[in-house]
């Protein structure tokens, strides 16, 4: 993809973002509306946003995960809420492209076309550890179906379908991957959780109790998906990263026009030096995670020592440095920073949301080592 | 509290402050009732945050997150009736009799559940210091006769210190940023009294007091050298609220812009002449920065007793989140910092007792005078009259002058700036980690912990920024040596 094409992409996307969600932002926060984000999304199709990541030959834009990336960063700096909604969406579409061509025509279709189950977001979900989220398949009764309870998901009120992927324990590495369309998943849900961010998007639970699962719902082979659920969730914590970018670069600049605009001790308070390193200490974090995040979605990797970033550490880092910028950002405007309707105190909510989501950031740091032993 | 719960912290048998706190363990051998009532203090306040303010606080936050202007008035109540509000008034005059060290094991016990209700019980406060601060004998009889007939029938009393204005909140606290400041009110002198024209914004109680503690100048182009102090009774005429702030958190304790349009102030309500407004404030931060360090750190200690609650009780992996390792270390390493600041802050509340202006219930002619005279007689009429005399109301504000000087002002600023910044980082930095340990599941609204991340940030925001609280602790130690 030409680097041009890929900054016309993103600046589109800014004009959309700025057009048609930047008015309604702390109306989002306030009274979040099914109707309003059903909304923004028809309007996203007109750019093809919704069908980025599909193939060309079924409609797709047949665009790379860093063209996502770079949209979620741009509807992130106006609202990480409704960013969130398209970064579940395509992390459930990233494993279409290696589904069964069948599967991957039916759903990148109906998407493309913005048509039955493809008319509104996706949604993905990863099992968690046994306590913690753990879904699987088991066989009962002759039938293969799906229980546990789900981590909180976003995007489960809206979704037309859902990617899962659920342990198969008696299979070769354990991992299945699922396709359920919404009226599958209908009587799965638990009550929305209440998150303190992003909150256009309501998190819950799914409680699977003995799901019939037949093979049209599996995707590939079963029990072979540990490599493809890698793939998405790398994505995911790529797309994660991004919106914290995006997030704590809004952050940021509402910190830098007020700090030209505001007077103390005879000055605007940006020739105070004490704020000029916070907002250099937040530039430098913002410049830092946005190249580890841009060289996490590079084709072309550099293959030197220490020079590819684990997609994990990356979400930790994105996100802790997000938090420490939004917190720098709301400490400069004093006051009005910790008031809804300045808008920074509400980043704040979305970007604590963003360090939980896909798992906490300090357990990161112990998985990334614990699982190469 | 569910049987199988932790028995730490908040969750945990009152009273455990001399365990907590060991140092104190030797002033209690050598004041043995002080430190006895110090620790009955905590059980009062510990039974009324996890009794009466635990089960109601997450129905409050929803009610006024809807509607900013929502007042829970029945934990007022509550707390009125136990007089937990009027506790620093001494016993014989109808209060508590409570010390600087009883007032912080309120503080942190209650703050430790919910900063902002306990905000509206224990700001009442205000009025009291306002009134020692300036220590005139008719305004501290008048104030505290007002504060104990609210308190017997019954009525909410609330108070408000007006002194942030638009684009100027570090401004007003600080000397050398209110010299080059640029105020939107104004006072001017007019036969009897003065007119007061302006506004406030972002006065905690504003929309709810019934009298504010007004800094104002005189003359806004000369700030510093000219700004007063005004008591005002919130019935004026031209007195007025306008918004109540829409907020992250904090949300049970409102925050109003206020306006004066051309609010007359009889002659007697000007409580610090112009040019003494600025020391007025400072004195109130000596005394206030310390209590708000303590604040945060007792909101960092109820997150994490909420985390520790919530990690004993999920399962994960077939054993307790609890016993992850990576959590062991995490809750440690908050445990370590919460341990230090909170020694420092009950270190400061215990100085407050002995130099401070809570030292003057323990000087011969205060003491005696409690001792001899009867409740009615001190609060009558006649002793009020007698009080209003300028020599004796003088006499009293000299009295106390001599004991809080100055000096011991700034003193108090220093040690309080300190806490001030180490409690309420303390307090963001702990509220954030411990939803790291939580995960999105211990972050649901329901479970009132991330309640704690969203009320902590303004502690780093009011009562001077926590930058301008740096430059006092510089400016007061390092700056003034040369």
């Amino acid at each position: 993809m030409q680097f041009k094409e890929l900054n016309d992409i993103v600046n589109e996307c800014k004009r959309f973002a700025r057009n048609e969600i930047r008015e309604q932002v702390l109306d989002f926060d306030l009274n979040p509306s099914p109707a309003a984000l059903q909304g923004i999304w028809s309007k996203s199709a007109q750019l093809d946003i919704p069908s980025l990541l599909l193939p060309e030959v079924y409609g797709g834009a047949g665009y790379p995960a860093l063209c996502c990336a770079l949209v979620l960063d741009t509807f992130a700096s106006e609202c990480a809420g409704i960013a969130s909604v398209f970064a579940h969406h395509f992390a459930a579409c990233m494993p279409l492209s290696d589904s069964r061509p069948d599967c991957c025509e039916t759903y990148s279709t109906s998407i493309s076309r913005m048509e039955g189950y493809g008319s509104a977001p996706a949604a993905v979900i990863f099992s968690g550890d046994p306590g913690d989220g753990e879904i699987e398949l088991i066989e009962k009764e002759n039938a293969l179906v799906l229980t546990g309870i789900t981590p909180p998901v976003g995007n489960t009120d809206a979704a037309g379908f859902c990617c899962i992927f659920a342990k198969d324990p008696i299979q070769e590495d354990g991992i299945t991957c699922l396709f359920l369309d919404r009226d599958r998943i209908e009587n799965s849900r638990c009550k929305d959780i209440h998150l303190p961010g992003l909150k256009i998007n309501p998190f819950r639970k799914l409680h699977f109790q003995g799901l019939k699962i037949s093979s049209t719902d599996i995707i590939g082979e079963r029990g072979k998906s540990s490599d493809l659920m890698k793939k998405t969730r790398s994505a995911f914590y790529g797309f994660i990263s991004a919106m914290a970018l995006g997030s704590a670069r809004s952050a940021y600049q509402k910190a830098l026009t007020y700090a030209g605009l505001r007077y103390q001790y005879g000055n605007t308070i940006i020739h105070h030096q004490e704020i000029q390193r916070m907002l250099g200490a937040m530039l430098m974090k913002l410049q830092m995670g946005t190249s580890g995040t841009i060289q996490l979605f590079s084709e072309e990797k550099l293959n030197l020592p220490f020079s590819a970033p684990d997609p994990m550490l990356t979400k930790s880092f994105c996100t802790d440095m997000a938090m420490e910028i939004v917190i720098d950002a709301i400490q400069i405007h004093g006051g009005y920073g910790y008031m809804h309707e300045y808008g920074l105190e509400k980043i704040m909510r979305d970007v604590k949301v963003l360090q939980l989501l896909g798992g906490s950031n300090p357990y990161h740091h112990v998985q990334v080592i614990a699982e190469q032993l | 509290m569910k049987e199988n719960d932790l028995k730490y912290g908040l969750f945990a048998d009152a009273p455990d402050l001399v365990d907590t706190i060991p140092a104190l363990g030797k002033l209690k051998k050598a004041y043995p009732e002080y430190i006895a009532k110090a620790e009955r203090a905590q059980c009062i306040a510990r039974k009324f945050a996890r009794e009466e303010m635990l089960p109601k606080v997450i129905e409050i936050d929803t009610k006024c997150s809807k509607d900013p202007r929502y007042a829970d008035l029945d934990l007022w109540q509550k707390a009125n009736h136990l007089k937990l509000n009027i506790a620093a008034i001494p016993v014989k005059l109808g209060g508590l009799g409570w010390s600087a060290l009883d007032n912080a094991v309120l503080v942190e016990e209650l703050s430790s559940v919910c900063l902002a209700s306990a905000a509206n019980i224990t700001f009442n406060t205000f009025g009291l210091l306002g009134a020692l601060v300036e220590c005139r004998t008719d305004i501290v009889l008048k104030i505290i006769r007002m504060m104990t007939d609210a308190q017997k029938k019954g009525e909410p009393l609330f108070w408000a210190w007006a002194i942030t204005e638009p684009s100027a909140g570090t401004d007003m606290e600080d000397g050398e940023a209110m010299a080059l400041m640029k105020p939107s009110t104004s006072a001017r002198k007019v036969p009897g009294g003065y007119r007061l024209n302006g506004t406030k914004c972002f006065i905690t109680n504003g929309s709810l007091a019934h009298y504010v503690i007004a800094t104002i100048p005189m003359d806004p182009s000369h700030p510093r050298e000219s700004m007063a102090t005004f008591f005002v009774p919130t019935g004026t005429k031209g007195f007025s609220v306008g918004r109540v702030e829409r907020k992250c958190g904090q949300k049970a304790s409102q925050t109003a812009e206020i306006f004066f349009d051309d609010v007359f102030v009889p002659e007697e309500n000007l409580w610090e002449p112009p040019g003494r407004g600025l020391r007025h404030t400072r004195e109130i931060l000596s005394i206030t920065r310390g209590y708000i360090g303590l604040c945060g750190t007792a909101m960092a200690r109820g997150a994490l007793d909420h985390c520790i609650r919530f990690a004993h009780r999920k399962k994960i992996r077939n054993h307790r989140l609890l016993d992850e390792d990576w959590v062991r270390f995490a809750i440690s390493d908050m445990m370590k910092d919460i341990m230090a600041v909170r020694a420092a802050c009950y270190n400061f509340a215990i100085s407050m007792d002995t130099y401070h202006v809570w030292s003057l219930f323990e000087k011969i002619p205060i003491k005696a005078s409690l001792k001899i005279l009867s409740e009615k007689l001190i609060l009558g009429d006649s002793m009020l009259n007698l009080a209003k005399n300028k020599l004796i109301s003088l006499a009293g504000n000299r009295y106390k002058g001599g004991i809080v000087t100055d000096k011991l002002v700034e003193k108090f600023v220093t040690e309080g700036s300190a806490l001030k910044v180490s409690g309420t980082d303390l307090a963001v930095r702990v509220s954030s980690r411990v939803l790291d340990i939580v995960g999105l599941e211990g972050m649901a609204y329901d479970l009132g912990i991330e309640k704690y991340f969203r009320d902590a940030k303004v502690t780093q925001i009011y009562e001077g920024s926590n930058q301008a609280n740096r430059i006092d602790l510089f400016h007061n130690t390092i700056g003034s040596l040369s």
